[in-house]
């Protein structure tokens, strides 16, 4: 009796892990059909065309995505890993504590709140939407993923290893930079890129930040003073529309961004095996 | 805290200064988020926080504000996603961490993993030209967009948090008790819920009360399948909105500064509701620790 239970509940379980998955594949499946049949060089190159008009493509929220991303990175990715390093290397016990706290919060506040602090320091001061705004708020969201990841891989090298260089005569901050960050590239990159990863696909903060734009980011700098398209923004837009044409666009917009993703994430998983491979040797 | 001015190093003290002054200002950043929600939102507590939340009408051009609509669709989608999620993900995390030959668990975690990188609107495009017609069809209504069709995409999107989390949970119980279990007689079914999943009932709890915060404060997917209506309705096959849904519809739109206000009542209490979900989860991930 108790071994015919056994199997029945073993084939349930292993019938409900295969339903969890089918969402997955309904969702691969779709994206790549339906996106690929809408891809062609017009759609990488370019603008929106005017309302209702069939033709047109995203390259300007391609360029977009990659330019916010950038801007995020470049706030986000330092301030993530000074946070990360001081809850490693430092033992300030107080501080350490509440800058974990401040780390927890700050990850399970829902982005359109973050979208929301943004627009009211960083918009409304400004008067317009702006590219500067949707990465700031990009980069307060990456801030915590990347303060975590650094910790917990700092938190795994061993302390012999820093003594060594303060031994050599190297003062704190040098044994932080040259041998202790250097030393874990490959695992604080893949860190880095899966918050890239994830940051690239959030369209909630830019609602009212960089909002969205139907033209080519003017020149720089002052392309970036200007609103923004990105990706998941037009993806959104367009699938929220009455156009076929534009819901087809919306499709082939959702397969560039998860072939960007997943390629993000397949090149972490190659950063982390190679450093294993290389560590047992 | 007190600087320990134990660096003689002058590159010391500055690289330390620095470092603690980029922390200093995260701390001061969720702050500014909380005071400025709360400034913003001001107008509604000077005019009645419970009848802000009691309230069930919504009507910017009347400028009457009340939050309940939104409230009940968030409860109502996350429950509706918790129980559908339950079942499957606790299974998914069984699966793996009991059943599953090494092959089938790294390609089943790597299924689990991709699922969890899918960016939201990825899952809002499907919801519209997918969910929604099957819903559709297999139910026989008219209109696809409601609470009922926003809880079955918010499951679909939860199912890799709360596997993922109960899966390190599983794989953290002890081989010994596993062994004991079977020693005592127990076929593999019985194993796993004496051994398995009973130690660890309040992490795997806790795994839940974070997915059921995660499905209250998605934003984009709910939107795109929820239909957007400010009315509210208990039947949950009728459009509804849900706290974020709502923001993100009429936040760039709002004219009035009440409208604006009201609405950064609706993040105030958004923001509450992921706070105290997130303080409960760690309540019972602590617990966890504490009993092995």
């Amino acid at each position: 009796m108790n071994s015919l239970i056994n199997r029945f509940m073993t084939g349930f379980i292993f019938t409900l892990s295969l339903v969890s998955l089918f969402p997955l594949i309904s969702i691969i499946q779709w994206v790549a059909t339906q996106g690929f049949s809408g891809l062609d060089w017009n759609f990488f190159t370019s603008l929106p065309a005017p309302v209702g008009e069939p033709g047109g493509g995203m390259g300007h929220a391609i360029l977009g995505t990659l330019i916010l991303v950038g801007l995020a990175s470049f706030i986000g990715i330092p301030w993530g890993i000074a946070v990360g390093l001081f809850l490693s290397e430092y033992s300030d016990r107080k501080l350490a504590a509440w800058a974990k706290s401040a780390i927890d919060i700050l990850s399970s506040v829902p982005s359109i709140i973050i979208g929301l602090f943004v627009y009211s320091i960083v918009v409304v001061p400004m008067k317009h939407f702006s590219a500067h705004a949707g990465g700031i708020a990009l980069a307060i969201i990456m801030i915590p993923m990347v303060a975590r990841g650094t910790e917990e891989i700092l938190k795994m090298l061993p302390n012999s290893i820093r003594e060594a260089g303060l031994a050599l005569g190297l003062p704190r901050w040098k044994v932080i930079l040259w041998i202790v960050l250097k030393g874990n590239r490959g695992p604080l990159s893949s860190v880095i890129l899966l918050a890239i990863a994830r940051v690239s696909g959030e369209t909630a903060p830019l609602l009212f930040t960089s909002m969205n734009s139907r033209f080519w980011p003017s020149s720089l700098p002052d392309g970036l003073n200007e609103p923004m398209s990105a990706l998941p923004v037009q993806i959104y837009t367009y699938a929220i529309s009455p156009f076929p044409d534009w819901q087809k666009q919306a499709w082939a917009g959702a397969l560039i961004l998860m072939v960007m993703v997943t390629l993000l994430n397949l090149i972490t998983k190659l950063l982390i095996t190679q450093r294993e491979v290389r560590k047992s040797k | 805290m007190r600087f320990r001015f134990r660096e003689l190093h002058p590159g010391d003290l500055a690289f330390g200064l620095v470092l603690r002054l980029l922390v200093l200002g995260l701390l001061s950043l969720i702050i500014a988020i909380g005071v400025m929600l709360a400034q913003k939102a001001s107008p509604v507590f000077t005019s009645g926080v419970v009848q802000f939340l009691t309230s069930s009408k919504w009507n910017p051009i009347k400028e009457t504000f009340g939050a309940l609509p939104f409230i009940w669709g968030t409860l109502m989608t996350s429950i509706l996603a918790m129980i559908v999620s339950v079942p499957l993900s606790l299974s998914m995390a069984i699966y793996l961490s009991e059943i599953a030959s090494p092959g089938f668990r790294r390609f089943f975690i790597f299924l689990v993993e991709v699922m969890a990188s899918i960016p939201s609107v990825v899952y809002g495009l499907w919801g519209i030209f997918v969910l929604i017609p099957w819903i559709r069809e297999t139910f026989h209504i008219e209109v696809g967009v409601s609470i009922f069709s926003a809880g079955a995409l918010l499951a679909f999107m939860i199912i890799p948090t709360i596997s993922s989390l109960t899966f390190e949970i599983f794989q953290r119980v002890p081989l010994t008790i596993r062994e004991a279990a079977l020693a005592l007689g127990a076929t593999r079914w019985q194993m796993i819920r004496l051994a398995v999943i009973q130690s660890s009932r309040s992490g795997i709890f806790g795994s839940f009360i974070l997915g059921f915060g995660r499905a209250m404060g998605e934003t984009m997917a709910v939107t795109m399948v929820i239909g957007n209506r400010n009315k509210l309705s208990l039947d949950l096959f009728e459009p509804g909105s849900t706290l974020a849904s709502v923001i993100a519809n009429e936040y760039a739109e709002a004219m009035s500064s009440e409208h604006l206000a009201a609405l950064a009542g609706i993040g105030l209490a958004l923001l509450a509701v992921a706070l105290i979900t997130h303080t409960l989860a760690r309540v019972f991930f602590l617990k966890k620790e504490i009993r092995t």
